[in-house]
């Protein structure tokens, strides 16, 4: 019998230990899975092959919705982007009489409930004649975007001193040369963070996609999700690994770049 | 003076950079809300406004049983987030050793990725030829495969994996901000660690428990690709709304569903603003 601290101290690490297998299981098993020469999806995997990944281009919706995932991420970035980033800057340099509102009125497509907006945006858009348009579903990725954007740059903004802008103005430089030269080179990591983040929640996001994409503008997690409907085969599962081994590579280049604390801490 | 007016005329032009943001938010975002709550209380063939979809739902005995088990889901999974989550929250806000960057990191990740790819992996961990009934067959433990998924139990499963990193996040950030004196002291005083744990820890993570626990309840009541994915036949509130619309064609049920699920966010919501307020707690901001 241990002695009742160290007992304490092996509980502990017990429940660690299979807390973690619980957490990173999922990721890991599709991960294995892909790699199987068989065909069907069936844990352990059989064999060793790349087949799978061949198959998900072979898959016409799963190469449609890559396209158009893609070209939705990037427009809904480069939207998103101009529009957070004057009011990031504006709601840090002054203060306005409603500041904290407005701040967590740009915050709030966080906590509401997407698939209410989803249904919203596609009933207000028909009421509009817009239907199943690309500028719809292009708009509501921006909304739900945003606050990642906004509060990553709100937050390296806000760590920088005023006076770097002051001096460059007092030197001469034009409110346009000033936001060029000096603000928006210091914004950068903030900017950088919020878009990778707003892309990968655009490129994941089901609930508004599901209700605003057609057979032709279907996105990726939309055209997963159909395809999991009927099928279970591990192509899935390799087209998964892709994913994630973009992620893994993100985050990498981020951490090259930057670091991986001081940007965890840009949220705040 | 002259300086004051400059800053003054400034915080006009300044205004202007609101001005798009503020804009598009309420073209795309408020508004898409009131049209659904404006469709809830209509109805056709009825003139004027109704509460006819609202009652059909909460005294239809299938729908009212949908909305039943969506906040017993909603209940259930925050639960179990909370007794498996609140032990590596205190971990990773106590502990010093080299282990607290790899929790952190094992916690933070499944964020990052698609909540299609989880589940997707607890298909293949839970299914017919999934990893458990491979595993508990060759033990000779179950003679038929055990119906693990395309259930509740898959479905509570999953969940409570997907939302256990929010979790985890909001208790340790509180317990991290309860003073080491204060621990220190309760020991000096001669309580043992476990004394220590329910007189002094418990009480002041409570606030962590309660922003946690209503960012998983929230996040349950929205959740839908799990189920759609694990559930087989079980119906959730965001899983009905998808079917009024997409199959049915009913957009005034589909929009009273949704009004009461974001009357019900709201209501949450506005809790959990109180407690920022109170404590300032750092992640429930973010989330």
């Amino acid at each position: 019998m241990l002695p009742k601290r160290r007992r304490g101290a092996f509980l502990m690490k017990g429940y660690l230990v299979l807390l973690s297998i619980f957490l990173a299981l999922p990721m890991v098993i599709v991960v294995a899975v892909s790699f199987t020469s068989a065909s069907y999806t069936h844990f352990p995997p059989r064999g060793f092959s790349f087949k799978w990944f061949f198959h998900v281009f072979e898959e016409p919706t799963f190469v449609m919705g890559i396209y158009n995932s893609f070209r939705l991420a990037f427009a809904t970035i480069i939207l998103s982007n101009l529009i957070a980033i004057p009011a990031a800057l504006a709601l840090v340099r002054h203060n306005f009489r409603y500041g904290n509102t407005f701040q967590s009125f740009f915050m709030s497509p966080l906590s509401l409930p997407m698939i209410v907006l989803g249904v919203g945006l596609l009933l207000f858009s028909s009421k509009l004649g817009m239907g199943l348009s690309f500028w719809v579903l292009l708009a509501g990725h921006v909304v739900i975007t945003i606050p990642y954007i906004f509060t990553t740059v709100f937050g390296t903004y806000r760590g920088i001193e005023p006076n770097l802008e002051e001096s460059s103005r007092i030197l001469g430089a034009t409110n346009f040369q000033t936001f060029r030269y000096v603000t928006l080179p210091l914004i950068k990591p903030g900017v950088i963070v919020g878009s990778i983040f707003a892309f990968i929640m655009s490129f994941d996001n089901v609930p508004l996609s599901i209700f605003l994409t057609g057979v032709t503008s279907v996105t990726l997690p939309v055209a997963v999700l159909v395809y999991l409907q009927d099928n279970f085969d591990p192509s899935v599962a390799a087209l998964s690994t892709m994913q994630l081994f973009c992620i893994i590579l993100g985050l990498y280049i981020l951490q090259k770049l930057y670091g991986l604390e001081k940007l965890s801490n840009l949220g705040g | 003076m002259k300086l004051f007016r400059w800053k003054k005329s400034r915080v006009g032009k300044s205004a202007l950079l609101l001005l798009p943001i503020v804009l598009f938010l309420i073209l795309f975002f408020v508004l898409p809300y009131i049209v659904i709550l404006a469709l809830s209380f209509l109805k056709e063939g009825v003139a004027g406004l109704t509460w006819a979809n609202y009652r059909r739902v909460l005294l239809d005995v299938y729908y009212f049983k949908v909305l039943f088990n969506t906040f017993l889901l909603g209940i259930g999974v925050t639960f179990l987030t909370l007794i498996l989550g609140y032990p590596c929250g205190y971990f990773i806000a106590k502990t010093r050793s080299s282990l607290k960057g790899f929790l952190m990191f094992l916690v933070i990740s499944p964020l990052l990725v698609s909540i299609i790819i989880r589940s997707y992996g607890w298909m293949i961990i839970l299914g017919r030829t999934g990893l458990v009934n491979t595993l508990l067959g060759s033990l000779g433990l179950i003679n038929e495969p055990l119906k693990l998924m395309y259930n509740w139990t898959g479905v509570v499963i999953g969940m409570t994996q997907v939302l256990l990193p929010f979790m985890i996040l909001s208790i340790s950030s509180v317990i991290e901000n309860i003073g080491q004196e204060l621990t220190e002291m309760s020991e000096i005083l001669g309580a043992t660690k476990f004394q220590t744990f329910v007189g002094v820890i418990l009480p002041l993570s409570l606030d962590g428990i309660a922003s946690g626990c209503i960012i998983v309840f929230m996040l349950t009541l929205g959740s839908f690709v799990t189920v759609m994915v694990l559930g087989g036949n079980t119906m959730v509130m965001s899983l009905l709304i998808y079917q009024q619309v997409l199959n049915v064609m009913d957009f005034n049920l589909a929009s009273t569903i949704g009004t009461i699920l974001l009357v019900t966010t709201l209501i949450f919501l506005y809790f959990q603003v109180k407690l920022i307020k109170r404590k300032g707690i750092g992640y429930a901001a973010k989330t």
